[in-house]
């Protein structure tokens, strides 16, 4: 799968290629406004990650490029520009998700993996991982066909530690992920800890149990056992 | 000494003319009335000394001692009398006196020339008088009327000036009427009325120089806010992704996890704070204009149903009374932004078991909180950063500021009131 980072920020831009490219991404990088317009002109993407101010020109502009092709669907925006005129224009000028800086690694890979899921599959909205399914649309999780009964937090937990396997996944960015942007307002994580405990509980009844391992004093990391 | 009352200015001048105007005017009809009866006795005196002479030439006429007494008979302003033995004979004199009028039955006026004339070789002393009656009455008259004339005249006067002062202060007033309505952060430049009068021009150069100038730094202090704020998000944006990719190495030892897990933390405090900072920014600058239809219930509702498992986790009861159906022109990010961060303040500074109360009515919204059994400090209940026994550890310090701006920039009041004994209690109304 092929990404297009538009970011000017050099170190961040490395920071999001190391990331992605983890997660068996291939990724390009475009740092100014006529680089990227011409690498859209020339390449087609699976996921372009879009920052709204480059040198050059205005990244809303190569939106706007895009839509006239029909082409914004796979564009994320992510800007420190998060004055709300901005999201509403994107999203607007067909963008599919808008995440303002600065965001957490792990909430951008749920969303790249949504995203593409939605382009690739055309409805047919499953995500796999050994014996567990998850169909993001009817919102169903099943384990080896038998359906796993999840409240809807657990489900969204699910799915991020699935966007990121083998990876540590911070408690923040779980937090902020089930709980919306008010949970950035507290300190307590105990609803992080409750969501996981149940989650953790429920996939042992299924002999899963083992899959989602404690970082200490980080997050959480969701691995299958080797088949 | 107490201060006294400030007066306004016509008023003062009006005072200081009026007390000029009362002394002209007393002094003058005394002057004028003085002056008047000098050139009066001028020309009385004149009278008498020309009689004088018209007496000296008739007296040889007369014939004996007999009919000199009866001239002075028929005529009593006159008296012809030989000079007694060894009296000088008298130079001639006018002198100004008072006799008795026995028809009048008053004390008259009179001016009086005593003189020395010859009669039949015998120095006589000749007096002749000239009553002052009539004259005394006429020049009360005249002073009386002179009087009114100066009356009628100071009084027209200081009624133009009044007139004309009021209409050359005019733009006076009007730029004090301006300067009160200036509010540092407006939106548009003051612009002073044009006065045809020079002091007044300047005044209103100086002014809108001044005031353009505050408002510059004004503008620019708040735009360097934003715009730290901005470039902060870039760096804070790398650190963070940094020390995600930090966390992911393979084999972190528990101290260096700890470590990083406290960098994650105190990242993410300052990207919280750096976004309320710019938050605060934009709303001073105005930068909400968009308003729409917004329906504050929905939004009551997603937002308690966004922070049930904080309040489960803190052990707290929310009550939710939304009886009236209210929709609110606003724009919709800031509503959500207000009521989440009373709400969350309700928490932040609650105390385990105890209660959150969102009222909403037609006209007003309440969040109560149980909490401290103290009231916020009088005043600064929406200050910023504030740091005492009641702002609760962790937090950023600018929610509740944020909402006052929120309420300002929306046209909405934002009240704080206690009551004891722990109840805090936010009230947002609308009109």
């Amino acid at each position: 799968m092929k990404l297009l980072i538009i970011e000017d920020e050099a170190e961040l831009a490395a920071s999001l290629v190391s990331h992605l490219q983890g997660q068996q991404y291939v990724c390009e990088v475009a740092r100014t406004f006529a680089a990227a317009e011409e690498k859209l002109l020339l390449f087609d993407y699976d996921c372009i990650l879009l920052d709204l101010t480059l040198p050059g020109g205005d990244g809303l502009e190569l939106l706007r490029q895009l839509q006239a092709r029909q082409k914004a669907d796979g564009v994320i925006i992510t800007s420190a520009r998060d004055a709300l005129d901005d999201r509403i224009a994107g999203l607007h000028l067909g963008a599919d998700d808008y995440l303002p800086k600065p965001f957490h690694l792990s909430e951008l890979s749920a969303r790249i993996a949504a995203l593409v899921r939605r382009r690739r599959f055309n409805g047919a909205n499953v995500v796999q991982a050994g014996p567990l399914a998850v169909d993001v649309l009817a919102r169903t999780a099943t384990v080896h066909g038998q359906p796993l009964a999840l409240t809807r937090s657990e489900l969204d937990l699910l799915l991020l530690l699935l966007a990121n396997q083998r990876r540590v996944v911070m408690k923040s960015t779980i937090a902020e992920h089930v709980s919306g942007d008010m949970a950035e307002h507290f300190d307590s994580f105990e609803p992080v800890y409750t969501h996981v405990k149940n989650l953790k509980r429920k996939l042992g009844e299924v002999g899963l149990g083992e899959c989602i391992r404690t970082v200490y004093g980080l997050g959480y990391r969701f691995e299958l056992p080797a088949a | 000494m107490s201060p006294s009352r400030p007066v306004k200015l016509l008023l003062r001048t009006l005072r200081a003319q009026l007390v000029y105007a009362g002394l002209v005017l007393m002094a003058g009809t005394f002057l004028f009335y003085f002056v008047l009866q000098q050139l009066y006795y001028a020309d009385v005196d004149e009278a008498l000394l020309l009689r004088r002479d018209e007496v000296a030439a008739k007296l040889p006429l007369v014939a004996s001692p007999a009919d000199l007494a009866l001239w002075m008979r028929l005529d009593r302003d006159l008296e012809i009398k030989p000079l007694g033995p060894g009296e000088a004979p008298p130079p001639t004199r006018i002198v100004g006196e008072k006799r008795y009028l026995a028809a009048a039955k008053e004390w008259e006026p009179y001016r009086t020339l005593t003189t020395t004339v010859p009669y039949r070789g015998r120095p006589y002393r000749l007096v002749l008088r000239s009553s002052l009656v009539e004259s005394e009455d006429l020049l009360a008259a005249i002073g009386l009327a002179q009087a009114g004339l100066l009356v009628v005249l100071l009084g027209g006067l200081v009624l133009v000036q009044q007139r004309v002062a009021r209409r050359l202060w005019q733009p006076f007033y009007q730029t004090l009427a301006q300067l009160r309505r200036f509010r540092l952060d407006q939106r548009a430049p003051i612009e002073l009325a044009a006065s045809p009068t020079l002091e007044f021009q300047e005044l209103n150069l100086a002014l809108t120089e001044l005031l353009t100038q505050h408002r510059r730094l004004y503008h620019s202090q708040k735009e360097f806010t934003e715009n730290a704020a901005h470039e902060m998000q870039t760096p804070l944006a790398v650190q963070h992704t940094k020390l995600e990719l930090l966390a992911q190495q393979p084999d972190l030892s528990e101290t260096q996890a700890e470590h990083l897990g406290a960098l994650l933390a105190v990242t993410q405090r300052l990207t919280r704070l750096n976004r309320s900072l710019l938050l605060l920014a934009r709303l001073e600058n105005q930068q909400f204009a968009a308003t729409d239809e917004v329906e504050l219930n929905y939004v009551i509702a997603t937002l308690a149903a966004q922070v049930q498992e904080q309040l489960a986790a803190a052990g707290l009861t929310l009550h939710l009374d939304l009886a009236a159906l209210v929709t609110l022109r606003a724009n919709s990010t800031l509503l959500e932004i207000l009521v989440s961060n009373l709400l969350v303040n309700a928490i932040r500074h609650n105390e385990p078991g105890g209660t959150v109360a969102v009222t909403l009515t037609a006209r007003q919204l309440t969040v109560e909180n149980t909490g401290r059994a103290e009231a916020l400090p009088a005043g600064r209940e929406f200050a910023r950063f504030r740091k005492d026994a009641l702002s609760a550890p962790g937090g950023v310090g600018l929610g509740l500021a944020i909402s006052r701006q929120i309420c300002d920039t929306s046209g909405l009041t934002l009240a704080y009131a206690f009551a004891p004994p722990n109840r805090h209690r936010f009230v947002v109304g609308w009109a």
